[in-house]
């Protein structure tokens, strides 16, 4: 895969013009996998409070 | 921070302004910088630019308003976030029985995340605007000779990869606002407030005082 995109010039040379926009899938597949692998941890394995929102640093009081 | 009954101001208007001001922006940026290369052929340069413009302005009404009119400590990293961070880590991982201590305004992963979408978004908005000199704009006339084709190929660089890394943030950014236990600081983002009952659950009050 590359990872540039890059032009030739009249005489030959190679010149980079940004990233491949094959990156876009990456980058995209990285977000989903997060919110995947949040999900799947949220639903299964992180501890149950009120909110339920101790990944972000805050806390809640838990349920009695 | 303003009460009024139940209600607590948790976020002015002007603030709130600024953020869907910038949302909206940003979609315009993203959909006129990715539609046309997924195929979908539109004149976008002009809306891409004027966007980048209107974000470039509300970003630099935000930095001013943050230094000098808000409260510049509830978004700054401290130790107090490693502790609760520690906490956070040691209760996930059931070492820990007590939930961690509550934060002040803006837990450590929020602040995180608006660095980071601070540092992005800034480089979005300085590579955004050295690329104008590329096309006829009313700020400077045209001059894509300005800088070597070496280094306009790295603020390319740049930009591309700040505007693939912003794409990945915002899906983040808004699968954490429809998450359920979420909702309601996404509507203290529409509306400005929260309740008393959710400012006791979930903020320290001796670091992010009523006032």
């Amino acid at each position: 895969m590359d990872i540039f995109r890059v032009t030739k010039s009249v005489y030959g040379q190679e010149t980079l013009i940004g990233v491949s926009w094959q990156l876009f899938w990456w980058f995209l597949g990285a977000a989903l996998l997060f919110v995947a692998v949040h999900l799947i941890y949220k639903w299964l394995f992180a501890p149950k409070t009120g909110a339920n929102n101790s990944d972000d640093g805050g806390a809640t009081v838990p349920k009695a | 921070m303003s009460d009024s009954g139940d209600a607590i101001t948790r976020h002015h208007l002007i603030d709130r302004i600024f953020h869907w001001t910038m949302a909206a922006t940003i979609l315009v940026l993203l959909g006129t910088a990715f539609l046309p290369i997924a195929g979908l052929k539109f004149p976008w340069v002009e809306a891409h630019w004027i966007a980048g413009v209107v974000l470039a302005v509300i970003v630099a009404i935000h930095i001013v308003r943050a230094f000098f009119w808000q409260d510049r400590a509830q978004m700054g990293l401290g130790l107090g976030d490693i502790k609760r961070a520690l906490q956070s880590i040691k209760w996930n991982l059931r070492v820990r029985r007590q939930p961690p201590e509550n934060p002040g305004k803006y837990p450590l992963l929020q602040k995180l995340y608006h660095h980071g979408i601070a540092v992005i978004v800034l480089t979005l908005i300085g590579t955004g605007a050295l690329m104008m000199v590329r096309i006829d704009t009313p700020f400077y006339p045209r001059d894509p000779y300005i800088l070597s084709s070496n280094t306009w190929g790295w603020i390319f660089v740049a930009h591309d990869l700040a505007s693939l890394s912003v794409l990945a943030m915002i899906i983040i950014h808004i699968y954490f606002a429809i998450r359920p236990e979420k909702l309601w600081i996404t509507r203290s983002m529409i509306w400005g407030w929260i309740t008393r009952a959710e400012y006791t659950e979930h903020h320290d009050p001796e670091i992010w005082p009523e006032k």
